[in-house]
């Protein structure tokens, strides 16, 4: 795409506002709303949208908006904490990886490609299975599942600006090595670091509803997008607008965060 | 040539270790280590009792090369839930997998290519648009909601195919009724796989398009469709082979959550289910072969470069 500066800009900036503004109502949402979205009512179940209850009700009852809301906020923690969890576990072997001379470095890499090939689903699942599913729990697991790509890119750009003059320069003046990698290595990171953070936050919140989806997940009665998902297909005939608000949700979320990953990246790379 | 063959097989070989050294650990980092492996109804002299037959009261490292040796064996355990060994429990349902994961690939491949070569050659144009923008929504999309989404039009608004299965139940299960039943899933399991193909196949292509050969073929005065299907096309198609690699393993998750919606009898789908029902055995083994699977796959694409790219072989 022919993304002028100013177009790239204004498309970083919409797609901000929409993360921000999701993040937002998902943290004080459920204040402001105030319906308990766990409150059964048999009486009132399965009610398509109308008074009362604005997006309708589920099978049990329990309000769709507040769930809604309810659920945003857990799906979107747990994307952003296995986001800080894989960033940390990338840039800590990439710089392993990166700094640690020769042996270390194909080491690390082995273990990298390893777990690249093992699907990452099968790999949470297994985790789930035997370490039983909390939030927690699932953080830890999607974090340590999605933190090879970073890990790459932090080792390929060690090594390239480890050959930098500034860098030998640095070193020559006797800087330890923890020093030069957060004094000079970690600024020229940055940019790169952000751009796969932030489609890594995609990423997460995708495996979440996944794993919520097939029961491995949140647990109910906790609401989550993709447990919501989960209800819903049983009800698919009767109120099939269960099935929409939460993958709505879903998708606007990932989109505006991959809007933003590639906008920073354009910002990043002038030369794409 | 052997040596680049050697190279990656031993590669390949260091990545299967690991994988089974992770599984390893994973198994006696768990609240109550392998043990649970066992019946957890168990009395606590049972379990003794079963410790020791395992050999789960010897230091880890015999314990590990035990491991270590069952697996070279390909004896992964029998599963709990279908008290079957484990290794005929994936057989079973391996051709499934194969058949739904191998459609949405072929129809990948199918669709991505031409797509791509399009979209770099009218970079930035309303076409390129059109399908730069579907793919970034495909990249987006949830797999299960689509599924979902998929079922509610196709099978319960208008009822043009079976919400779920392989075959329908009773019937003879002819070619027709299995394709009808194919279509859904594969469509769906594609969607993904498709836009992240079309992405890599866009920018290779558009690196091909800047390369010296390019411009001599034009400056030559051969027609453009001429230079964009015969130059650009071929040398375009050389990093998707590796983009194939990367996308596997993605694949082969998708699958597991496709197959779970249209309660397709595959191995994804008796992964999360042995994964539900607590069927340790029977999840780590699954884990284990499919992980193998993608590295034997990985190898081939090596092994295919070889083939294709004369380059590789004058260099190894």
């Amino acid at each position: 795409m022919i993304a002028t500066h100013d177009t790239s800009r204004r498309r970083a900036v919409i797609a901000g506002a929409v993360v921000l503004l999701l993040a937002f109502v998902a943290l004080i949402g459920p204040v402001l709303y105030g319906t308990d979205p766990n409150a059964l009512d048999l009486t009132r179940a399965a009610q398509p949208p109308g008074a009362g209850h604005p997006l309708g009700t589920d099978e049990s009852g329990r309000d769709v908006l507040g769930r809604l809301l309810a659920g945003g906020r857990v799906s979107l923690a747990v994307g952003f904490a296995a986001v800080a969890c894989s960033a940390l576990l990338g840039l800590s072997l990439g710089a392993l990886a990166g700094l640690g001379g020769r042996r270390l470095d194909s080491v690390v890499m082995r273990f990298t490609d390893a777990v690249m090939a093992i699907p990452a689903l099968f790999l949470i699942i297994t985790t789930l299975a035997l370490f039983g599913t909390t939030a927690t729990g699932l953080v830890v697991a999607i974090g340590a599942t999605s933190w090879m790509g970073l890990a790459r890119l932090v080792r390929a750009e060690l090594l390239a600006i480890r050959e930098q003059d500034y860098v030998e320069a640095a070193r020559a003046l006797g800087t330890r090595p923890l020093r030069l990698l957060t004094r000079h290595a970690l600024p020229h990171l940055l940019p790169s670091v952000l751009v796969s953070v932030t489609f890594g936050v995609g990423t997460a919140i995708l495996m979440e509803s996944a794993l919520s989806f097939i029961g491995l997940g949140v647990q109910p009665p906790a609401a989550s997008w993709g447990n919501m998902l989960s209800n819903a297909i049983t009800y698919l005939h009767a109120s099939p607008w269960l099935a929409i608000y939460p993958g709505v949700m879903i998708l606007l979320t990932v989109v505006s965060v991959n809007v933003l990953g590639d906008a920073l990246r354009d910002a990043a790379e002038p030369s794409q | 040539m052997t040596a680049f063959l050697l190279r990656r097989a031993v590669h390949a070989l260091t990545v299967v270790f690991v994988v089974c050294t992770v599984t390893f650990l994973l198994v006696h980092l768990a609240p109550g280590g392998p043990a649970v492996l066992a019946d957890p109804k168990l009395t606590q002299e049972e379990q003794a009792a079963i410790s020791e037959r395992l050999g789960l009261d010897r230091p880890v490292t015999a314990q590990y090369a035990m491991w270590m040796a069952r697996v070279a064996r390909g004896d992964l355990g029998e599963s709990f839930l279908y008290e079957v060994p484990t290794r005929r429990a994936i057989a079973e349902r391996l051709p499934n997998t194969v058949l739904l994961a191998g459609a949405a690939l072929t129809l990948s491949v199918l669709l991505a290519v031409p797509l791509g070569l399009i979209s770099a050659l009218r970079r930035g144009g309303v076409v390129d648009r059109i399908i730069s923008g579907i793919a970034f929504l495909a990249m987006a999309v949830p797999t299960f909601w689509l599924a979902i989404l998929a079922i509610f039009t196709f099978a319960v608004a208008f009822p043009v195919f079976p919400a779920g299965g392989a075959t329908t139940a009773g019937a003879a299960g002819g070619l027709a009724d299995r394709l009808s039943h194919l279509v859904m899933p594969a469509v769906v399991l594609a969607a993904v796989t498709t836009a992240e193909l079309l992405r890599y196949m866009r920018s290779s292509a558009q690196t091909a398009l800047h390369q010296p050969f390019v411009r001599v073929a034009r400056a030559k005065g051969l027609r453009t469709r001429l230079v964009a299907w015969r130059h650009v096309l071929r040398n375009a198609l050389l990093p998707m082979v590796t983009a194939l690699g990367i996308q596997l393993p993605r694949l082969v998750g998708g699958a597991a959550i496709t197959e779970t919606v249209f309660a397709w009898p595959g191995l994804g789908r008796l992964g999360v289910q042995a994964a539900l029902g607590r069927d340790y055995p029977l999840v780590m083994a699954i884990t284990l072969f499919i992980s193998a699977a993608v590295v034997v796959v990985n190898l081939l694409i090596d092994l295919l470069y070889l083939w294709i790219d004369p380059r590789i072989r004058l260099e190894a």
